[in-house]
């Protein structure tokens, strides 16, 4: 069977840089954030090793942060709240075997290998925008495969109006779980929903790399969730289970501070968290801080034409 | 046991209390300029100064229980200075805030400073730092007079002000600014008796006036 590959998720671009000058340019600053990032890290002794994967590349046009600053810079409590805590203490993280339990409202259930999941599809690189809820942007070039594709095999019957995702109950491995302070008291395991609408869409993706590698620990591994035009905290890390449920599924931040972070938690510069405004972001880039760039945060994160039409039904409030 | 026995072992203690408090606050400006910090230096600068400033508050606050436990009155010769520092890494602190996080886009920094009620009640801390730090010289001691350590009571709420702003901040609910919390009931208990002084500034002010008529 033909693959056509459709760039429905590509952004349009004002400047499209010629792919070898762009990959060119990325790896010089690579190379050189490595360097400083591997200066910075206190002793993360023995590095998680990452695998080259083979995918479709994505030539999409966006500048991508720094490698080297999208695996320091990380929201992952069960490693701690530190925002370099996650690359510190997650280097040991047993990543194998790795196996997903598929259960609720669906004809095919079980427990699935993720070597065996992975076989399913061929993986693609997709770019994109991730903004975090604390109004902070990055461009991440992820590997993975369109969930929808997933989902399909599993066969989820009418009553699967809801998926909900859970990561890793694992305090041995997970020093966050262990201890209250060090996981910011939220509650373990950390769990998190979609409509099965938005679950099907095709800019919903299941991630296993970034920047052509299988994805670090800090940022998730061995499987994760890529969902672009909602807060960062949706996409959920470190996946084990997947239940298709009829009722709309708990969510951890929600249920931590409801009005704080809803259920859609879609990206919407005119709904305000109620500490800080989402009007804009700060670009994590290059430079230090005389080198910041800001940026007007955009509706659905600048993924309106794709994601839309699933909630005409929502008011704008509802929607956060 | 008195630490200090001469003038020489003072201007000792402040150099090496000069050195403790500046060399991280330019060390890591220094940093964050060279993109030396990290993915977001502007945030890690920020959480920097301010901590660094609550570390200062706390050490200024910890001078008097010092000079108690180890009978050493010429220690009271540093304690401004401690505070100008606590000062000096909140004007950091929240230069950092206006200019690198909000690139001096006025209007969004006011409306930050009004709807966020932890900002708020941030920069009504910075305020009172400044307060302190224009009243803390010779001449406006003199000028006070009795009055002085009545405004200088101040530090208190200011302390309570910047733990809840530092609390506030925070996205979950436990974190170490519990154990700041924590530290800074101990340092303002060891002195309970004096947390209300600043009060009297004001009943004294209409008592005087009063008086005047």
């Amino acid at each position: 069977m033909k693959r056509v590959r459709f760039n429905h998720y590509s952004l349009p671009e004002h400047q499209v840089t010629s792919e070898s000058l762009y990959l060119n340019r990325r790896q010089l600053i690579t190379s050189a954030s490595v360097l400083t990032a591997a200066a910075m890290l206190p002793n993360s002794g023995h590095a998680a090793t990452q695998s080259r994967l083979k995918f479709i590349k994505d030539d999409s046009a966006l500048a991508v942060t720094p490698e080297a600053k999208a695996t320091t810079y990380n929201n992952f409590y069960e490693f701690g709240t530190g925002k370099d805590d996650p690359a510190d203490n997650a280097q040991d993280f047993k990543t194998t075997p790795w196996s997903i339990k598929v259960s609720g409202h669906a004809e095919n259930t079980g427990t699935f290998h993720l070597e065996d999941i992975l076989k399913w599809n061929p993986l693609e690189e997709r770019v994109y925008r991730l903004r975090c809820v604390e109004a902070w942007s990055m461009v991440i070039p992820w590997i993975g495969f369109p969930l929808a594709e997933m989902i399909k095999r599993f066969s989820p019957t009418s009553d699967a109006k809801y998926v909900a995702f859970q990561t890793l109950h694992d305090p041995k491995q997970m020093p966050g779980q262990r201890n209250r302070l060090m996981g910011g008291g939220i509650n373990y395991p950390y769990v998190e929903g979609l409509t099965i609408e938005e679950a099907m869409n095709p800019l919903t993706l299941i991630a296993v790399g970034m920047y052509g590698k299988t994805i670090p620990p800090q940022n998730g591994a061995p499987v994760r969730l890529v969902l672009p035009w909602k807060y960062g905290f949706k996409s959920i890390k470190s996946i084990v289970s997947i239940r298709f449920t009829s009722e709309q599924p708990e969510t951890t931040w929600n249920q931590l501070a409801p009005s704080e972070y809803g259920f859609y938690a879609n990206v919407n510069p005119e709904v305000a968290h109620p500490r800080w405004s989402q009007a804009s972001e700060r670009i994590i880039g290059t430079g230090g801080i005389f080198g910041q760039k800001r940026r007007d945060t955009e509706i659905y994160n600048g993924y309106a034409d794709q994601v839309a039409h699933m909630y005409t039904q929502l008011g704008k409030k509802q929607f956060y | 046991m008195a630490l200090i026995r001469s003038k020489n072992h003072l201007l000792v203690i402040k150099l090496l209390l000069h050195v403790t408090c500046l060399t991280p606050a330019v060390w890591m400006f220094w940093l964050g300029a060279t993109d030396m910090l990290g993915a977001d230096p502007v945030k890690a600068l920020i959480h920097f100064y301010g901590i660094g400033s609550i570390h200062c508050l706390f050490a200024t606050l910890a001078v008097s229980p010092a000079i108690r436990w180890t009978k050493t009155p010429a220690l009271l010769q540093v304690r401004r200075m401690l505070g100008l520092y606590a000062a000096f890494y909140a004007s950091m602190h929240i230069i950092c805030f206006v200019v690198f996080e909000w690139q001096l886009q006025w209007l969004e920094i006011g409306k930050e400073i009004i709807k966020r009620p932890y900002i708020t009640v941030g920069m009504v801390t910075w305020v009172l730092l400044a307060i302190l730090s224009f009243t803390s010289f010779k001449r406006a001691q003199r000028a006070l007079g009795k009055r002085w350590g009545q405004v200088h009571a101040l530090v208190y709420p200011l302390l309570v002000l910047a733990l809840v702003h530092f609390y506030w901040s925070q996205k979950s609910p436990l974190n170490e600014a519990i154990l700041y919390g924590m530290l800074g009931v101990s340092l303002l208990a060891w002195r309970q008796n004096k947390l209300f002084i600043w009060f009297e500034f004001f009943r004294s002010s209409k008592h005087t006036k009063t008086m005047h008529r």
